[in-house]
């Protein structure tokens, strides 16, 4: 069975151009020659009926779109456009703020390692303080540890509180 | 890290100002609202068609927009436009379509998302016949639907639908070939039931 023929975009064309239409005019030279080959064209046929198809219900859904105005479109492309300019002039600032974090938990990562002994002897030193009583090393780790943290918040909670400002 | 408030995008000295950012756009706003007034109709109905569900082509629409004003085509005629802005919407649709695909796989059994396919209420007039291509429409691939609509319903050639869609020239002929028939079968059937 034939699955193409090579006369059906031209038939589409000229739908669309308005030369196949049957309503009284003379058609033009190729616009009849068009028709009777449409007429004898079960492809070209069933591509016609298609394209009228399509054309009628494109017309109603056009009517129908929900579109959003232009101006709307138009206004929030542009807010769009901007965000992603300040995202982008904002994109080193970003990095380097990540990299600052991420140097500055490495550094006091190394220094703790570095000087273990010495942190090992200054929790010895508190965990010998008589208000901790005996045994209590992991105690003083505890509190070194929460001391540690409530710095570092206070010291987040600074620059956020900057920062805002 | 908190978003910069938009007010102060203008205020950026040598970073980007409102008048540069408008300049990033392909065409000025009076010329984006024509081509607009002359596209977004059809557009519309082609991502309808495609997709099955308004609200997903009026999402498309305007993403296909917003694209289409930040990709700064070289000047073109409106028939080069107007192929652009068709050629992102498809690019659309079939990124869409892989991340529905996607879900589908990670989502559990009936943890499906909400069914977003409703249909625009058809008018009297045609109503009838609307109704039975949107019928047939939901029974043919995603890939079928577009290429029918391109061909049909906006006229392109069969190189520009396969420029369009990323189909091989040689194989958009059978493509399309099978899906017309396949259509034309549906709605047969309908219009004899």
């Amino acid at each position: 069975m034939k699955m193409h023929c090579e006369k059906e975009e031209e038939v589409i064309r000229a739908r669309a151009e308005g030369l196949l239409a049957d309503n009284g005019e003379p058609a033009s030279e190729g616009g009849a020659a068009l028709r009777e080959h449409v007429a004898a064209c079960p492809i070209c046929q069933e591509a016609l009926f298609l394209a009228e198809l399509f054309e009628r219900d494109q017309r109603a859904l056009g009517a129908q779109a929900p579109l959003p105005e232009a101006d709307l479109v138009w206004w929030k492309a542009q807010l769009r456009a901007r965000r992603e300019a300040v995202r982008r002039a904002e994109a080193p600032v970003v990095f380097a703020e990540k990299a600052a974090w991420v140097t500055g938990a490495l550094s006091a990562a190394g220094l703790a390692a570095w000087q273990w002994p010495a942190i090992r002897g200054w929790l010895a030193l508190i965990a010998s303080a008589p208000i901790l009583g005996p045994h209590s090393e992991p105690l003083a780790a505890l509190f070194v540890a929460g001391l540690v943290s409530t710095l570092v918040l206070a010291g987040v909670s600074l620059y956020l509180i900057w920062s805002e400002k | 890290m908190r978003a910069m408030p938009i007010s102060k995008c203008e205020t950026l000295d040598g970073v980007e100002k409102a008048q540069e950012i408008e300049r990033v756009f392909a065409m000025d706003e009076a010329s984006f609202r024509a081509f607009y007034a002359q596209t977004a109709r059809p557009l519309w109905a082609y991502l309808f068609r495609a997709s099955g569900d308004p609200t997903l082509a009026e999402d498309l629409l305007q993403e296909t927009y917003y694209r289409f004003l930040r990709a700064r085509p070289d000047p073109m005629n409106d028939a080069h436009w107007k192929n652009y802005l068709y050629r992102i919407a498809t690019n659309l649709l079939t990124d869409h379509r892989c991340r529905e695909r996607g879900k589908e796989f990670t989502n559990l059994p009936g943890e499906a998302g909400a069914d977003r396919s409703a249909t625009i209420e058809p008018r009297a007039e045609g109503g009838s016949e609307r109704t039975e291509l949107e019928s047939a429409f939901k029974q043919m691939k995603a890939r079928e639907r577009e290429i029918l609509w391109l061909a049909y319903a906006e006229g392109y050639k069969h190189e520009e639908i396969a420029e369009l869609t990323g189909i091989k020239a040689a194989s958009l002929r059978p493509l399309l070939f099978r899906a017309r028939r396949k259509l034309a079968e549906i709605l047969r059937g309908g219009s004899k039931a």
